[in-house]
Order: structure tokens, then sequence, then C-alpha cells
């Protein structure tokens, strides 16, 4: 889905949903711990105001101490309680001490003094019960065997209320007189006065029967029931709290049968919780926005070269290989920007070297392709030839038989040829004499042509005489065309007559040029036919002397015909074995032949091979032609 | 001016390298062959008419005597002599006005065709005339 918004944007959607769902998380588990922590520290809060609590009342029971103190240390009661006093004499005492410390205390409900010996002799509170046994009480009991102070908490069975009670000793020099007591109940002032320290709910109760002894809350009672000692949320009057329930501890000591419940409003801690969500969720928006702000710079900036790269790698893809990546950072893509112009450049030297490669293919293979047709032309013709030769061979062979079979005859013909040339030397000699006589003529021809070629010199001479007599009648007949024309009508018909004339005379001329023409063209043939003759006269003499020579080669060539003879009967013989190894020729002829076919029936698989070739380099080059590669100084 | 009926005139033609000129036979006495002879009142044709400082060559050189006023004879040398021939006078044409002066002062009083060929008409009187004009000045 994320793919239309392209890497940028997957970056930065994805990095967007991690760093939400991040902080959604962190959120979740920060107010998770947050509440933890909170309700961890609302209950060791709880936990240290109980122990404040414990010590409000620790501090009551030290008051309550003074207070029996205070009465014990009366000198009126040392006296009563000597030898010459006795409980009568201390009644009054003890009912008037119990009216002034209920007044100072109003939680002290009763006052009590005993003698040495654990019994009661006046109570203040009640003067007319007196006499029971207190010795066997545990304050009272500590107090009498230890001669110390004693105080405790206890629950009053008889007001079913939480008691706290202090038994002071009454000493006089030593001697132990008696006890006092001074008891009062922990009533809702005081822990009215310990929500105000404390800032909490108190209630406290009989951990036998839930029973409330006291409650700053109306209604704790009712639910009661549904407190643990864990914290429990519980609603009470319209509110809800969150409350916990402790053991209800004096000095140190639990006391029997009580329990006290501490209640904290949950509004305060839900505020809490919520002003902390909140918070969180503000901190964690202003951190969402800050991160993807910044992640989106980071990216932008990271990925701000990509948008050249992907041009480039289009262009590439395109087979514009003049592309190339401007290398903007030193990062990750500035090195795929340097590692993919180098790829370019490494493809374009490949390309180029491709190229040229396909170019050399190309004519390499047209080469091969006109080798192979001429190849394969030669190879028919050296088929037709070898199918030629071995016919002639095999009519070679059968001629060789026949040279055989006329051997003899050849034999017998060169003798005839001995007895001719005998003959033909005679002949020839006789010519020789035959030579001589027309030599002898054509000199004599000489001679003759070269005096026609004088006299015909001596005619050019007359001419040139005739040719002046022409001239001067023109000039006669001009003057008497003159004078004809100067005479006027008169002179008219003697002027035609000098016209004639004057015609005649150049027609003279023009005969005379023309015979001096023709003469000159004599002259010509006199001096070729005179070379012609001299040429003549050496070729006989040269035809006489050739004869000569003739003569003597017919004389030696009857030696020769001889020797021809015996040549020719060794002929014949050569030529019986000619015929066999003709044989043997025409057998290695005919393998040849059947290589030839073979040979050319190959050279045609190649060829077609080779136009594939052809074929396949012309589309490897327009293959290559489809890259650009101009500005990289490709040729 | 030899007057045929007052249609016709008698042209002695000749040429002189090249060029064709004809003059009225009756102003030519006779003509001779130039054998080089070296005479004062010989005047070559190609001086007279002033073809300019080229060298000329003539083939047939020939002398014509000239009839001159007062029984004087003068004598030029011509080149080749063509013809006698009776030609008409409609065939003969004046020179354009332009050049007309021009031709005058060197004797050629007008231009016809013959032959397919361009013929100057000269009259050696005229061009007596002109050239003893240019002495006296």
């Amino acid at each position: 889905m994320l793919r239309q918004f392209g890497i940028k944007g997957q970056l930065i959607s994805i990095v967007t949903i991690s760093v939400v769902v991040g902080i959604v998380l962190l959120i979740a588990i920060c107010i998770r711990t947050a509440t933890s922590e909170i309700d961890s520290s609302f209950k060791h809060d709880m936990d240290v105001k109980q122990t404040g609590f414990a010590g409000i009342l620790a501090l009551n029971g030290e008051g309550l101490m003074g207070t029996a103190a205070a009465v014990a240390s009366d000198p009126r009661l040392k006296q009563g309680l000597g030898p010459a006093g006795g409980r009568e004499a201390i009644r009054p005492l003890i009912i008037d001490l119990y009216a002034a410390v209920k007044a100072g205390n109003s939680t002290v409900q009763s006052l009590e003094v005993t003698n040495a010996a654990g019994i009661v002799l006046v109570r203040g509170h009640a003067p007319e019960i007196f006499g029971d046994d207190k010795s066997r009480l545990e304050l009272f009991a500590g107090a009498l065997r230890t001669r110390t102070p004693q105080s405790g908490m206890g629950v009053s069975l008889r007001t079913q209320s939480l008691t706290l009670d202090a038994v002071y000793p009454v000493m006089s020099g030593g001697t132990l007189l008696g006890l006092v007591k001074v008891g009062s109940y922990p009533n809702k002032d005081l822990l009215i006065q310990c929500k105000k320290a404390m800032g909490v709910d108190i209630a406290v109760i009989d951990s036998k029967n839930g029973r409330e002894f006291g409650s700053t809350l109306d209604g704790a009672g009712a639910v009661i029931d549904r407190i643990s000692t864990r914290m429990t949320r519980v609603t009470l009057g319209g509110f809800e709290y969150d409350a916990a329930r402790y053991p209800l501890v004096f000095k140190g000591k639990y006391v029997a049968g009580g329990e006290v419940i501490l209640f904290t409003r949950t509004d305060v801690l839900t505020g809490i919780t919520r002003s902390i969500t909140i918070n969180m969720v503000l901190a964690g928006i202003a951190m969402l926005v800050a991160i993807i702000i910044t992640v989106t710079i980071f990216i932008q900036r990271k990925l701000k070269p990509l948008p050249n790269l992907i041009e480039a790698i289009g262009k590439i893809a395109g087979g514009d290989l003049t592309a190339e990546a401007i290398q903007m950072s030193q990062d990750e893509l500035g090195d795929i920007a340097r590692m993919f112009n180098g790829m370019a450049e490494n493809l374009c030297l490949v390309i180029v070297a491709l190229s040229d490669m396909t170019g050399k293919i190309i004519t390499f293979a047209d080469e091969l392709s006109a080798n192979v047709d001429r190849q394969s032309g030669f190879s028919t013709q050296l088929s037709s030839s070898a199918v030629e030769i071995s016919s002639t061979m095999e009519e070679f062979s059968s001629t060789a038989s026949q040279i055989a079979l006329h051997s003899q005859s050849v034999v017998e013909q060169a003798d005839k040829t001995l007895e001719d040339s005998k003959t033909g030397a005679a002949e020839v000699e006789n010519l020789t004499f035959k030579v001589n006589d027309i030599s002898q003529n054509i000199q004599a021809n000489l001679d003759e042509i070269v005096e026609l070629g004088k006299k015909s010199k001596e005619i050019n001479k007359v001419m040139a005489i005739i040719n002046n007599i022409a001239n001067q009648t023109k000039l006669i007949a001009f003057n008497a065309a003159l004078e004809a024309a100067s005479a006027g009508e008169a002179g008219k018909r003697f002027g035609v007559v000098a016209v004639e004339i004057r015609r005649l005379a150049d027609s003279v001329v023009e005969s005379t040029s023309e015979i001096e023409g023709k003469i000159s063209e004599i002259l010509d043939s006199v001096n070729r036919l005179v070379m012609s003759s001299e040429k003549s006269f050496q070729l006989t003499r040269e035809g006489r002397e050739y004869a000569a020579r003739t003569v003597a080669m017919l004389v030696d060539s009857v030696d020769g015909v001889e020797e021809i003879t015996c040549a020719a009967r060794q002929i014949s013989l050569s030529t019986q074995q000619q015929q066999i190894a003709s044989s043997q020729v025409v057998f290695a002829l005919k393998d040849i032949e059947q290589g030839v076919r073979h040979s050319s029936t190959s050279i045609l698989h190649i060829n077609s091979i080779v136009k594939e070739l052809v074929v396949m380099s012309g589309d490897l080059k327009r293959i290559m032609g489809r890259f650009n590669l101009a500005e990289k100084g490709a040729p | 001016m030899s007057d045929t009926g007052d249609t016709h005139l008698d042209l002695f033609l000749f040429s002189v390298c090249g060029i064709h000129f004809g003059v009225d036979a009756e102003q030519v006495s006779e003509v001779n062959a130039y054998l080089g002879e070296p005479c004062e009142d010989l005047f070559w044709f190609h001086e007279e008419l002033g073809f300019g400082d080229e060298a000329i060559t003539y083939l047939s050189p020939t002398i014509a005597t000239i009839r001159a006023e007062g029984g004087q004879s003068y004598r030029v040398i011509i080149d080749v002599m063509e013809d006698i021939a009776e030609i008409g006078l409609y065939e003969i044409l004046p020179f354009p006005p332009l050049i007309e002066p021009f031709a005058l002062r060197k004797g050629m009083w007008g231009i016809m065709v013959r032959n397919n060929r361009l013929i100057l008409l000269v009259d050696f009187k005229l061009l007596l005339r002109e050239q003893s004009h240019v002495e006296d000045l």
C-alpha cells in the first residue's frame, strides 16, 4: 500500500508509525509505571500514615502516662497511701484529681488507685466501686513486678470500645505504696486530629466482628467487610476511596482485637494520574512531532540524491549511456551514485568495445561470406575441373594406348622423314639461287625509281613557270578589266573577255596547284617505294642467308631424324608405362573429385552459417545503436 | 565613278590582311605585281588607311595605280586582288551616323555585303584630299 509513496514516503510513514507505536507504548508503560508507582507510593504513604497514627497513639499513651505520673507524684496521695492513711483518706483527693485530669483531657475516662498489692482502693470515676484485685492484669502486674510505669491499649469488653491505660507506681523512698492507673477512650476527636495531621480518613474496628470503634467517615462500618490488607477501592458517601486495613499497633505491639483502616479519596489519585497522563501524552505528542520533523528532514536530506539517481538510472535503462548521477553526499547514496557512474562508464566502455567488435565482426563476416562465396565458386570449379581432368585423364589413358600402338608407325615415318630431309636440302639450295636473281632485279628497279623522283622535281620547276605565267595573265586580265570599266559601255564587251581571261588564269593557277600537289604525292610515293625496295633488297639478302643456313640445318637434321627414330622407339615403351600411370592417376582423381564434393557441401554449410552470422551481427549492431554514447567520447 | 545607268557601279575588290575593300574601278588605272622595288611615291594601303603599328604581312602584294587629279598618279600597294564586279547601288549602305565622320576622314564612304562578306568601300580621291588637308594643317 505504501509503494505509491516511494521510498521517501515509505520511510517517513514507517518511521512515523514506529515512532507513534513506540511513543504510545512508552506512554502506556510510563502511565502504567507511574500508576503503579503512585499506587505503591500511595500504599507506602498509607503505611507511613499508619505508622504515624500508631505514633499519635503512642504520644497519647505518653501523655496519659504523664497524667498518671502527675497524680502519682502528688504528696497527698503518698501520704494517704502511707501507714497513716487509708481508702477514706484518699477518696476525696482522687475524686478531685479525676475531675481535674478529665478537665485537662477529655478522653480520660477513669482514674484508679490501688495499694501495693494491686487491690483497688478508690476509683475517681466510680468511687462506690472498690476492693477488686487488679494484680493479675498485665499492666498492673508489670508495674508491681518491675515498679516501672506501664501503658497499654486494649479493647474494653465492657464498653465495647478501645481503651488506653497508663499505670504508674507510687513510690516513697524506694517503697512501693501503690499504683495509679489512668484510662482513656480514644474517641472521634482523636481520629479527627489524626485526619488533619495525616490527610486521611481513619476508622478503628474490632478485628473479630468488624464493628466500628470509631471513624472519621460516616458509614465506614458498612464497607469494612470489603476492605482487605491490600489497597481496596470502595465507594462511600458518593465518593471513591482507596482503603487499606492495618493491625492496630501501640508501642510496637499489636493490640489484640483491634484494627485500623485508612481511607484516601481516589479523586486525588485520579487527578494526579490524569495530570501525569496528560503531561505524558503532551510530551509524547511533542516528542512525536519533533521526531517526525527530525526524521522527515533527515530522510529528505539523506534521500535528496535519490531522484537524480533514479533519473540517471532511468536514462541508462532507456539506453542513454551519457547519463551521470550527481554525487551529492558521502554516504551510501553517494557511494551508490559513484559506483553507478563507474558502472555506467564501464558499461559505456563495454558498449563501445562491443560496438567496435560488432563492426569488425560485420566486416569480417562480410569478408568471410565473400571469401566463402568465392571458395564455393572455386570449389565448384575445382569439382568440375576434377571431373574434367578425370575424364581427360581417361581419354589421356586411352590416347596413351593409341600412342603406344602408333609409335611403331612413327618410327617408320621418321625413316621417311630422313629421306625427305635430304631431298628438302637440295630444293632449298636451288631456292637460294632464285633469291639471288630476285635481289638483282630489285636493285635495278630501285635505280629506276630514283630516276623517276628526279624527273618529278623537274616537273615542279616547269609548274612554277606556268604558275608565274598564269599570275601575269591574271594581272593583265585585271588591267584589261579596269580599262574596260573605264571605257564605259564601249569597253563592256572587252571587259567580258578580260573577265574570262582572268578566270582562265585563275583556273590555271588552281590547276597548277593541284598538279603541284599530285607531284608532291608522287614524290612521297617514290620515296616510300625507294625505302620499300631497299628494305625488300635487304630482306632478299637476308632470305638468301637464311636459305644457306637452312641447307646446313637440313643436313644436320638428317642425323637428328635418325636420333628421333631411336627416340620414337623409346617413346613407345614410355607410353606404355604412361598408360599404366594414367590409370592410377584416374583413380586418384576420382578420389579427389569425391573429396571436392564433400568440401563443396561443407562450404555451402559454412556459407549459410556465415550468412546467419552476418544477420546476427546486424542485429547486434542495431542493439548497440540503441545506446547513446555521444557525451562519452565514444566513436 | 563608273556610272552604268545610275543604278550600277563597277567595283575593284581586293583584300588587305583579310579585310575586304572595294574601290570604284574608274579610280584604278592599272595594277602591277610588286617585286620589292623601293620607290618614294609607293604607299602601303594599311599605312594610308591607318591600320595601326602592327606588323602586316601581304600574301600577294600588288601595286594599284590610282588616277589622281591634275594628271598625277598615286600608287598604293594592296594585297590580294579578288574581282571586278558590277553591283547595284541599292546594295550600298551608308555608315551609321555615329562613325560616319571618322570613316569619311579615312576615305571610306559606304559598306556592302557580298557573298556573306562585309566590304568597305574606299574613295582614294577622298582619302588623298583628307591627307592633303592634314599635311596643310
